[in-house]
């Protein structure tokens, strides 16, 4: 069985490692926000299917004997007897054991934040007349601390639940007879 | 399930903040261990274990919980956690090409 990389796996590393130094920025555009705060979930979103997605090389890869068919004999004397047919073997996927894909049905975020306007100015302080949409979570941080009001903290809740697997993803199953008379699964 | 410093799901207030978790309902998981049976982690995490899958042990099927799960697949030495669920209609497929008969196509 290969390994399986670690882009396969239901948590994966983080996008921003806890070793890396950061520095807190006070304040970014609304926009910007928003964009982050949506990738984030799509990204989130990307890791739940890659997963997903990866299971079905592993399910592929994992093989298990089964007995196809057990034929009941009943005797001219009322014994019975059963046959078993010849193991079998055959992969999970072969057996119909499929992935499950969650989906992030609906996600609810909640950010506590400061909205001001700015203008643009040039660099000898003209104002430019560009106007921008801040978004300030930094003050409102050091208000809760000052304050001690838990009220001001930004929540996310996300509800993941099972969907089907993507029809482009799930493996089309044939039957065809091989030039030696033996049927090919796939 | 509300993480606690110290249990399983301990590991997602790592980064201060608070998570709760309201459980769904059990589902099937695949679970590969690199090394060894992970039978043991399964059911330290709340799960049980429901099939064994290859001779090495290293590969069974759990029935717990998504947070379950994810709690697990956490855990040094499990390679591997993912959802599965049975196709019946691939399965009846495969048993009637192996020359079962009498397969209820419904």
């Amino acid at each position: 069985m290969s390994p399986i990389s670690k882009a396969h796996q239901v948590l994966r590393k983080p996008l921003l490692s806890p070793e890396i130094p950061v520095r807190e920025t006070q304040e970014a555009s609304l926009g910007d926000l928003i964009r982050m705060v949506a990738e984030s979930v799509a990204d989130a979103q990307g890791a739940l299917d890659r997963a997903s997605a990866g299971l079905v090389r592993e399910l592929a890869e994992t093989e298990v004997e089964i007995v196809p068919t057990i034929r009941e004999v009943i005797a001219e004397d009322g014994g019975i007897s059963f046959e078993h047919g010849p193991l079998r073997k055959v992969s999970l996927l072969d057996l119909g054991v499929m992935p499950t894909f969650y989906q992030f049905s609906q996600t609810v975020i909640d950010v506590q934040m400061d909205l001001k306007i700015t203008e643009s100015s040039d660099e000898s302080g003209k104002r430019t007349g560009r106007f921008a949409l801040l978004a300030d979570t930094g003050s409102i941080r050091f208000e809760r601390k000052l304050n001690r009001d838990m009220s001001v903290t930004s929540r996310v809740t996300a509800t993941l639940v099972p969907v089907p697997m993507p029809l482009r993803l799930e493996p089309v199953r044939s039957t065809e007879g091989s030039p030696s008379g033996n049927a090919d699964e796939s | 399930m509300r993480a606690s410093p110290g249990g399983p799901a301990g590991i997602y207030g790592k980064f201060g903040a608070t998570v709760e978790f309201q459980d769904g309902p059990p589902g099937l998981f695949l679970v590969v261990s690199a090394n060894g049976d992970p039978s043991a982690l399964v059911v330290v995490h709340g799960g049980q274990v429901a099939l064994r899958l290859n001779g090495s042990g290293a590969v069974v099927v759990a029935r717990m919980t998504l947070t379950q799960a994810l709690s697990l697949q956490r855990e040094r030495g499990i390679r591997m956690v993912g959802g599965i669920h049975m196709n019946l209609g691939r399965y009846q497929a495969l048993l009637a090409s192996l020359g079962a008969v009498g397969i209820n196509q419904e």
